[in-house]
Parts: C-alpha cells; structure tokens; sequence
C-alpha cells in the first residue's frame, strides 16, 4: 500500500524509519518539515556557518542512528532540537567563541543594507542575553519551535519558557532602542 | 498565575498566547498608551526582521544531499557506528585473513624442517631397473673421507653441479670433484648431516640396499620426494594486487558507514626488494570520505561529499627474515609506509601484515591498512581516516 509520507504525523514518519522500505522517504519528510529549523537554529547559536553546518549534519547523523523501534516518538522538533542543542553546547566549547563571533556578520549580498543592518544588530543583540534567555529567543525567532517544544528541548516548565521568552525579548528591545530610534521605526507600514 | 506586566503581555500577544480573559485589559492599556503602541511596534519589527532572516537560512544543498544520502545507507545500530570491528563486513575479513594464516601454518608445518643454509636438494626417482635409484645430491660440505675423490658420491664446495648416483653403479664426475683442499675447508666449516637415504658409498662392494621386513623392494627404493629448499634471493621484483574492505571510516562530518563496493578498493604496488628491506611505488582506488569544498559568491563554503579517491604513493616495507624452518618459512610478517598524493590532498598509509610465499613465484599477501588524507581549505585542514584490511597476490621476479 502507497504511503502518503506528506499527510503522516511525526509519529508515524518515526514509526516508518524503523522499516527498511520506509526510511529514506520518511526521512526525507521529517528533514524537509524541520531541516531549516533546525539549521537557522544552529546557525544562529554558533555564530559561524561552518560550525553551523557540521552541527547540523551531526544533528540528523545522531538522530539516524538513535533510531529505535521501540521509543514512543511524542515530540519530534522537540527531540531534534535537543540532539541539536547538546550538538552546538559540544562544539561551542570546543571553540572559540569570540573570534568566530565576528566571522557572520558579514550579511547576505541577496539582502537590503537596511535588512543586513538590522540582522546584524539583532545578531550582536542576542550575544548579550544570558545563555537561557539567548538560546529560547533564537529557538523561538529563528527555529520556529512552540513553547511546549521548547519547555521540552529544555526539560522545564512552560512557564520558564515563556519567562526567559519575555524578558529576552524586552531585553532585545532595549538593547536596539537607539537603533530604531535613529531609524524612526516607530510606526512601521 | 502571576501578574503579567503590560511589556509581558505584548509578547504573549504576539506568539498567540495571551489568555482570552486577559486580553480586554491589554487592549485597553494598548490604546491609553502611546509608549505601549511604540513598544508593540518595535516588538512586531524584531519579530518580522527575525522570521525573514531565519527564512533565509537554508541549508546547502550540497549539506542537504549528503544528509539525505546518509538515510539511504542500511541502518546501522548505534553500537556498531562507534565501533567499527563489530561490522560484520570487518568480522568477515578477520576470518579470511585468519583462515590464510592458519592454512599457511599447516602448509608450512607439512613442509617439514629443512636446513636452507646446507643447500641440499635432493631427487629420487626410480630407475627402469626398480631397485636403483639416482640420486642427486649438492652440499656445500665433504664427506670427511680419505676417499673423497674414489667415491661414488659427487660432493662440491660450489652448488653449481649435481651428479647422478646410481646405486650400485657408482659413477665419478671428476668434473667437479673438489679438490682435498676444498674438502677440507668445507670440512671445517660444515658438520655433515646425516644422509635422508642410506647409501653405500663403497665402490667395490654394489650390495643391494637391506629392505625392512614388512616393506616391498618398490615402497622402500622409492622414497617420497622432498620438497626444494626455498632460498632467499638477493634481490626481487615484485608485483601485487590487493582488494581492500574498510573497517573503519571517520571524517569529522560523516558519522554514518558509507556504502561498500568490492570494485573500487583496488592497491597496486610495484616493489623491488633486496633480501628484507624493499622500496615500493603503490597507487590505490579506494573509498575514502572526503569532503570537496567549494565557495559560493557570498563566500560560504559549500561541502561536497567525494567518495572514491585515486591515489599515488611511494614508500618502502620491511619484511622479517626467513626462518629456516616452522611456520615463518614461508609465512613472513612484513610492515610499511607509503606517503602519497590524491586528487585532493596527500596521505599518508602505514601497513603491516604477512606475506606467505605459497610458491616459488607466489605470494598472499594480508594486510591491515591504516590511512591518513588531509586536503587544505584556506587556513583549515579537513582530515579523514580509514582502517581497512587488503588481501591480494604478489607475483615475484
């Protein structure tokens, strides 16, 4: 019987890695609906898009081979956003930091100066945030990733979440006041 | 619940998560303030500015399709990624590779001790007549004999010359009968080892030899014939072919086994040796992860996963001395290195193993192979190594 791999719930796609005949077109499914997700994730924690795209390759290298027919696949973002987290903590201490820091910031030449600017400062911005805070903003800006998904990947209460949540973001705002002041971005269209 | 601040309620609001009974009271505290609209407004531009640049951030296609390329290898359990000799393909080599050294045991303990230094070879056929046979005997020492040159035994210092000796009907090659000078030397070099056959070295009594009671004229004239002495040369060509099976494959960014063929793990080597130490030229079309890398306009590097590399190289292989007897006469343990270069980067191969020399011109050569690429990008280095195992045949000139 066809399987429609598209219309399959996350269980079931991880139900169908376990089957040789299923795997590659279900795997081929859960990269397409959180491979981005999780690479914006990466790159925006490692600051360096080669780390980035190493942690992200680890990151669905790992969950290929901890695949198991026997675990109850609940929340699958969740799962591959802790494979990656612990993934870029790895590699976050094994470089370093500051020097690869300044190595993105160089924008996209597809993108606006107005657009690079501002992706630069949000970039710097977050740099400043506590670890917790920093790391549930960029889950929830860049990856997309609910708070349920991220109280999971986490291991604490939603509550948490959406306290880190909160303050990051106030604290953004006011990191990038003098930005928007001087861009008048008061009132945007 | 804990009270929610106004500034807490514009992000719940945003992400949707704002409760129903809440949302009267942010609404009006929303349109009161003009700081709380400019708040919402700068909240809503961060969001907007965000979401764009994460859509934005795809990953390479090139990263992509090594990924997806990683899904359609078998599954392999996670126990057996990290160790590599539990892979059954490995187990299978381990058993080939053990099965030569124990059938090269036998084979070399069915050969039986002969002393190689003593160049003794020695022929037994039977004569037309039945109970005579000829024998041809080449040794280095004399027979301690005042009667050297009156034998019927051809003894010579050089073993440049054998004689047949028919028993009986003795016969003298003065030829290259040593002199007693030569007797003598050899002599005090060489004890003299007992003959494998009985022979009457009288030339005036031809007694037929005494047949052990239980045994026919035939079965006892005719004894089996022994094996030739392997000598070690001077100096040898030697060409070989090996097919290679990974064990064990790393690369930084490849975690996963990739897929094996039997066609594209082909070493060739070409070897000159001289007694135990050789120089080799070696080249090999092997598996191997290496990742291309390639720079797009924006300046990101893009990683192309290459998976067969062609490889040359030259280095140099120890081998053990030969034994003069047991297992190590034809079974030699052997070791050596190879640097080269590949279409990518340089490597280097370090090798040991055993070379049983199953014929005069034959050998099987097993090895287990330890390989090390490196290939440059900009400042950085991309490393990538493989442990594999080689059987193949060495033809030696």
């Amino acid at each position: 019987m066809a399987v429609n791999y598209t219309l399959s719930s996350d269980r079931e796609l991880y139900h169908y890695l376990s089957m040789p005949e299923h795997r590659e077109r279900a795997f081929e499914e859960i990269y397409r609906r959180y491979g981005q997700r999780i690479y914006a994730y990466c790159r925006k924690i490692l600051f360096n898009t080669q780390d980035a795209e190493d942690a992200f390759q680890s990151t669905f290298l790992k969950f290929l081979s901890s695949i198991s027919p026997d675990r109850e696949m609940t929340n699958l973002p969740a799962y591959l956003l802790t494979i990656a987290r612990t993934t870029c903590m790895d590699m976050f201490a094994q470089r370093h930091e500051h020097a690869e820091l300044v190595e993105d910031f160089h924008g996209r030449p597809d993108q606006t100066v107005e657009a690079n600017e501002i992706n630069e400062l949000i970039e710097m911005a977050l740099h400043l945030l506590p670890a917790q805070w920093r790391e549930a903003v960029i889950m929830q800006l860049y990856a997309n990733m609910s708070y349920e998904e991220i109280a999971s990947a986490f291991g604490v209460p939603v509550t948490t979440v959406r306290n880190w949540l909160c303050r990051g973001r106030q604290r953004l705002r006011e990191i990038l006041q003098p930005y928007f002041e001087e861009r008048h971005v008061e009132h945007p269209e | 619940m804990e009270q929610l601040s106004h500034r807490d309620m514009i992000d719940l609001f945003l992400d949707g998560q704002l409760p129903a009974e809440t949302r009267s009271v942010f609404f009006a505290a929303l349109a009161a303030s003009e700081e709380l609209q400019a708040e919402l407004h700068r909240a809503v531009v961060l969001h907007a500015a965000a979401h764009r640049h994460a859509q934005t951030l795809q990953p390479p296609p090139a990263l992509t399709a090594s990924i997806l390329a990683a899904a359609a290898t078998p599954q392999v359990p996670a126990s057996r990624t990290r160790s590599g000799w539990l892979h059954a393909k490995a187990l299978r080599t381990i058993a080939l590779t053990a099965a030569a050294t124990v059938i090269g045991f036998f084979i070399g303990r069915l050969s039986g001790p002969l002393p190689s230094t003593t160049k003794l070879a020695m022929q037994s056929e039977h004569a037309a007549t039945g109970n005579a046979v000829a024998v041809r005997h080449t040794t280095t020492q004399a027979i301690p004999t005042s009667q050297n040159t009156q034998t019927a035994h051809t003894t010579t210092a050089q073993p440049k010359s054998t004689s047949p000796i028919a028993l009986g009907t003795p016969s003298v090659d003065e030829d290259i009968a040593p002199t007693p000078n030569d007797a003598l030397t050899a002599v005090a070099v060489m004890p003299l080892p007992k003959p494998a056959v009985p022979v009457d070295f009288s030339p005036a009594s031809p007694q037929p030899m005494p047949v052990p009671l239980g045994h026919t004229l035939e079965q006892h004239s005719a004894p089996p014939p022994l094996p030739p002495a392997v000598e070690e040369p001077e100096e040898e060509f030697i060409l070989s072919i090996r097919q290679t099976t990974p064990l064990v494959l790393r690369q930084q960014r490849l975690l996963s086994p990739l897929s094996s063929s039997p066609l594209n793990n082909t070493l060739i080597a070409a070897e000159y040796r001289e007694r135990t130490v050789s120089i080799l030229a070696q080249c090999g079309y092997e598996q191997f992860p290496i990742y291309e890398v390639t720079t797009t306009a924006d300046g990101t590097p893009q990683y192309t996963l290459r998976q067969l590399l062609w490889w040359v190289g030259g280095g140099m292989r120890v081998y053990a001395p030969r034994a003069e007897e047991g297992l190590f006469r034809t079974l030699r343990p052997m070791a050596g290195i190879v640097l080269g270069t590949s279409q990518y980067g340089v490597l280097g191969r370090g090798e040991v193993g055993l070379s049983w020399e199953v014929l005069p011109h034959l050998s099987v050569q097993c090895l287990l192979e330890g390989m090390v690429h490196s290939h440059g990008i900009g400042t950085n280095w991309e490393h990538a190594e493989k442990l594999s195992a080689s059987i193949g045949l060495a033809f030696r000139f």
